[in-house]
């Protein structure tokens, strides 16, 4: 019982001190590619994958229960939706990254955050505002402006999808549109 | 004598509510929206929204003179749901009383899996929905034209 109780408090040292040493990152970027996978396919392995994910392809525990990670990982598996879902973000040094996670609820033109803390990672959607160069934030950018080029943008994609025809990008437009208008 | 009656028709419930389907559309009996896009747009946006919900591997085109995709997903390794995304061709009335040719959405689900079908189908009809409403081009539904 003692032996147990202190594996226990080990364990919990263990998990504090490398949640504390690992600084969290978050980079902003467009999703430009969506690929339905599996948690037992080879490409979701070789993937940078969210620690949900990661938790059940590994049948490794450690370093990532929370209560409520834990939940949704137990429930997703008793549900036996195998799904893993590879997202591709385009980031503003126009470098891409791929993640593997759970969540089927971003689409491609999505602005999401990718949050990296050590070897877990998290994907969740953003304003798009987040995904632009030259953010609401910066001061030399005024949120007004920000919005105008947003509204043209959104008009162009929509004239461009009403029109439709030869030749042109349909995906990229529907993209910009999905960015721009919602 | 009885009991195997009974144990048959059980059977035949269960294989009844195991093999059921389901089918959301952007119009019902109380109205609904059809949009005014080309088949080469809408045939896209079925594209983008079942290939974030299907497989890859089982993603393929309808057979339907319109725009549409099927897909399967499964529950467990047994049980499987066809998964349909469409366009259906339609006329709806603008603001202004002109008609227009549009397409209307339906996304059903057919088959044994109804724990993954029945979500899969409601995410791919939101995404859909959304994308149309974005476009702009919503018209009420006035009849199917196909």
């Amino acid at each position: 019982m003692r032996s147990a109780l202190f594996i226990f408090l080990l364990v919990l040292t263990v998990s504090y001190t490398y949640a504390d040493s690992e600084s969290l990152t978050i980079q902003y970027g467009y999703i430009t590619g969506v690929e339905v996978t599996t948690k037992e396919s080879a490409m979701a392995r070789n993937m940078l994958i969210g620690s949900l994910v990661g938790l059940a392809i590994d049948d490794s525990f450690s370093g990532a229960i929370s209560g409520a990670t834990a939940g949704f990982v137990v429930t997703s598996i008793v549900e036996g939706d195998k799904r893993i879902f590879a997202y591709t973000l385009k980031l503003p040094d126009d470098s891409s990254e791929t993640i593997a996670v759970d969540r089927p609820d971003l689409n491609i033109g999505h602005c999401a955050a990718l949050e990296r803390d050590g070897r877990h990672a998290n994907l969740r959607p953003v304003s798009a505002v987040h995904c632009e160069s030259n953010s609401v934030d910066s001061a030399d950018h005024p949120a007004g402006e920000h919005r105008l080029s947003a509204a043209e943008k959104c008009s162009e994609a929509r004239s461009v999808l009403k029109e439709g025809g030869e030749g042109v990008d349909v995906a990229a437009a529907l993209r910009e549109m999905r960015a721009y208008c919602d | 004598m009885k009991g195997e009656r009974k144990t048959f028709w059980l059977i035949i419930a269960l294989v009844g509510l195991a093999s059921c389907s389901t089918t959301l559309t952007s119009v019902d009996e109380g109205g609904g929206n059809v949009y005014a896009l080309p088949p080469t747009v809408v045939d896209q946006m079925l594209k983008d929204a079942m290939s974030t919900e299907i497989s890859t591997g089982t993603l393929r085109r309808g057979s339907t003179p319109y725009p549409s995709y099927l897909g399967e997903v499964t529950w467990g390794s047994l049980d499987k749901d066809t998964i349909t995304a469409s366009a259906r061709p339609a006329k709806g009335r603008k603001l202004d009383g002109t008609i227009i040719d549009g397409y209307v959405f339906e996304v059903s689900r057919k088959g044994t899996a109804p724990a993954t079908g029945e979500p899969t189908v409601k995410r791919i009809f939101v995404k859909l929905q959304k994308d149309a409403e974005l476009t702009g081009t919503g018209a009420a539904f006035v009849e199917f034209a196909d």
